[in-house]
């Protein structure tokens, strides 16, 4: 239940989006994201979103739970979209009050802006709701792989990456048990104002960094009776298998790409 | 040699002014099932932990199956030897089941085909086959430690070190760990060495040990150790029911068996007499 706030966002299911590769997911949603830089009129994003609804159609996961993935960052997305309107200067302007002035172009960038923020936050939760999150490790893992060549640690990273994901629960339920053990002794977590309700995270805060590292450091004793050495090779259980639908998925991110680029330099 | 030898093992822990250990001497026999007992801080899990290189003796030798445990023997050291630990949680590498069972085996490179074979094998060997995709924040503490005992069981190693691994389990699943460990015994020829402070583990053992005072203050079989009750009180170790009652009977004057009993030999003791 906790794991639900923090990754909300995996929807078990078995539709074609469910059951694409990981990577073929990866690689569709980051040239999506970097697609969605291209567009800059309504006829490219229109055939963006167009392309995103259909995804969302397709993954068969309701459009009532991707507005809870979007929702915790509608604060965020609209502080921004107020701030391009208030403060970005250019074209004609329609009204001015002390610092804030509200221009054409200032109009339309936060449009823009507004656009690409929900876009790319729903074209994630698309990936982040079909794949559990290990696979979306696992996607990343390979995707670093040639980052090898440059000396970088790619299976130790992968390998903290799982652990950290392993550990999420363990940790929450930690949190709660030292919450209630500092209840239990007269704390009120839940009254007063922002600052001192903040003050109040110090006594959960630092026993369960104590807790934290005394875990680090028996995992990492366990880890090393079991023979792991971060120097040498290891094998890998967990195999991906990439079929014919993950490669003609991606092609037909390549045709929508060409689409977008063609309306953008040509029209 | 076989089985694992310790001659004369000093440690001192990093920043402390005394040795856990000073000049100790032990023999665990190979195939046979050692519980070491003692107070907490008394160094049994640093004996486990310098059977399996995990830390470095100050002085001394100590030998696993004749393999000497050293720098540079320490993968095939690890390879031999498993230890559970006393955390469930902290011991639980993998996302799931049997990526936690996996994680041995990617370490000492084995192809996936014979991974997936092993990693079955264990799992049937500790009564998890259904789990092996569930995530361990859905196990139980018992299930969590039977994982780690399939784990390690799937290493094939030769001695297996449970560092009080049924300490933080409720009484049903402390009960199913042990049960696969007397399993175990019987079908593998398994060098078991487990740390407790639990006289029912003690029993089921062949040797218990006491450590005490940094080093070794009796050993023998457990019906010698658990009818010593002073002892047992100065360690901190639960005094067996069966022992109890028959101290209780001896300070009233009734004359009982010298060494320990069981429960069940307590009891046939007493329709005995009574009869």
């Amino acid at each position: 239940m906790t794991n639900a706030i923090v990754f909300g966002s995996y929807v078990p299911g078995n539709s074609r989006l469910h059951r694409l590769d990981p990577r073929a997911k990866l690689l569709l949603c980051i040239s999506y994201v970097v697609l969605v830089f291209f567009a800059n009129s309504w006829a490219t994003c229109l055939l963006l979103a167009a392309a995103l609804l259909a995804a969302m159609v397709m993954s068969k996961v309701g459009f009532r739970l991707y507005w809870r993935g979007i929702r915790p960052l509608a604060w965020i997305i609209l502080l921004t979209v107020a701030f391009q309107v208030l403060f970005s200067t250019g074209g004609p302007v329609y009204w001015r009050w002390w610092l804030f002035t509200v221009t054409r172009d200032g109009l339309v960038n936060s449009l823009i802006i507004f656009f690409r923020f929900m876009v790319i936050v729903t074209a994630s939760t698309v990936l982040t709701a079909t794949t559990p999150t290990l696979r979306i490790a696992d996607a990343l893992a390979w995707l670093m792989q040639p980052l090898t060549a440059i000396k970088v640690p790619v299976n130790q990273i992968t390998l903290m990456i799982s652990i950290a994901l392993r550990f999420i629960p363990t940790i929450m339920d930690e949190a709660v048990k030292i919450a209630n053990a500092q209840r239990s002794r007269g704390m009120n977590l839940d009254e007063g104002g922002l600052i001192k309700r903040l003050t109040r995270m110090i006594p959960i805060l630092i026993p369960l960094f104590v807790d934290s590292f005394k875990r680090a450091e028996e995992l990492a004793t366990a880890m090393e009776a079991r023979g792991y050495d971060p120097a040498a090779p290891r094998t890998h259980y967990r195999q991906l298998h990439w079929h014919r639908r993950d490669t003609v998925s991606l092609l037909l991110l390549l045709v929508l790409a060409g689409a977008v680029l063609v309306l953008r330099y040509t029209l | 040699m076989d089985g694992i030898n310790l001659e004369n093992i000093t440690y001192t822990y990093p920043g402390a002014s005394q040795p856990v250990l000073k000049g100790l001497n032990l023999q665990l026999p190979r195939g046979q099932w050692t519980t070491l007992i003692g107070k907490n801080g008394s160094g049994k899990s640093t004996i486990a932990r310098l059977i399996d290189g995990l830390l470095v003796a100050d002085e001394g030798r100590i030998t696993v199956n004749g393999l000497p445990v050293t720098e540079d023997h320490l993968t095939a050291l690890h390879r031999q030897v498993g230890i559970v630990f006393q955390n469930p949680d902290n011991q639980f590498v993998g996302a799931t089941v049997a990526d936690d069972i996996a994680f041995g085996l990617e370490n000492q490179q084995l192809p996936r085909a014979e991974m997936a074979a092993r990693i079955d094998k264990a799992l049937a060997r500790v009564g998890m086959s259904k789990l092996a995709e569930t995530e361990p924040s859905l196990l139980s503490g018992g299930q969590k430690q039977r994982v780690a005992i399939a784990g390690i069981l799937a290493l094939e190693p030769e001695v297996i070190i449970l560092d009080e691994a049924t300490s933080m389990l409720d009484p049903a699943g402390r009960q199913t760990v042990l049960d696969l460990l007397v399993q175990l015994r019987q079908e593998e020829a398994l060098t078991i060495v487990t740390i407790t402070h639990d006289p029912v583990e003690m029993t089921m053992a062949d040797k218990v040990v006491v450590v005490d005072q940094q080093g070794i203050a009796d050993e023998g079989p457990a019906s010698q150790i658990l009818c010593q009750t002073a002892l047992l009180h100065r360690l901190g170790v639960g005094i067996p029911v069966a022992q109890d009652l028959s101290d209780r009977l001896a300070a009233l004057g009734v004359t009982v068996p010298a060494e320990y009993l069981t429960t069940n030999e307590m009891v046939e003791w007493l329709c005995r007499k009574l009869s």
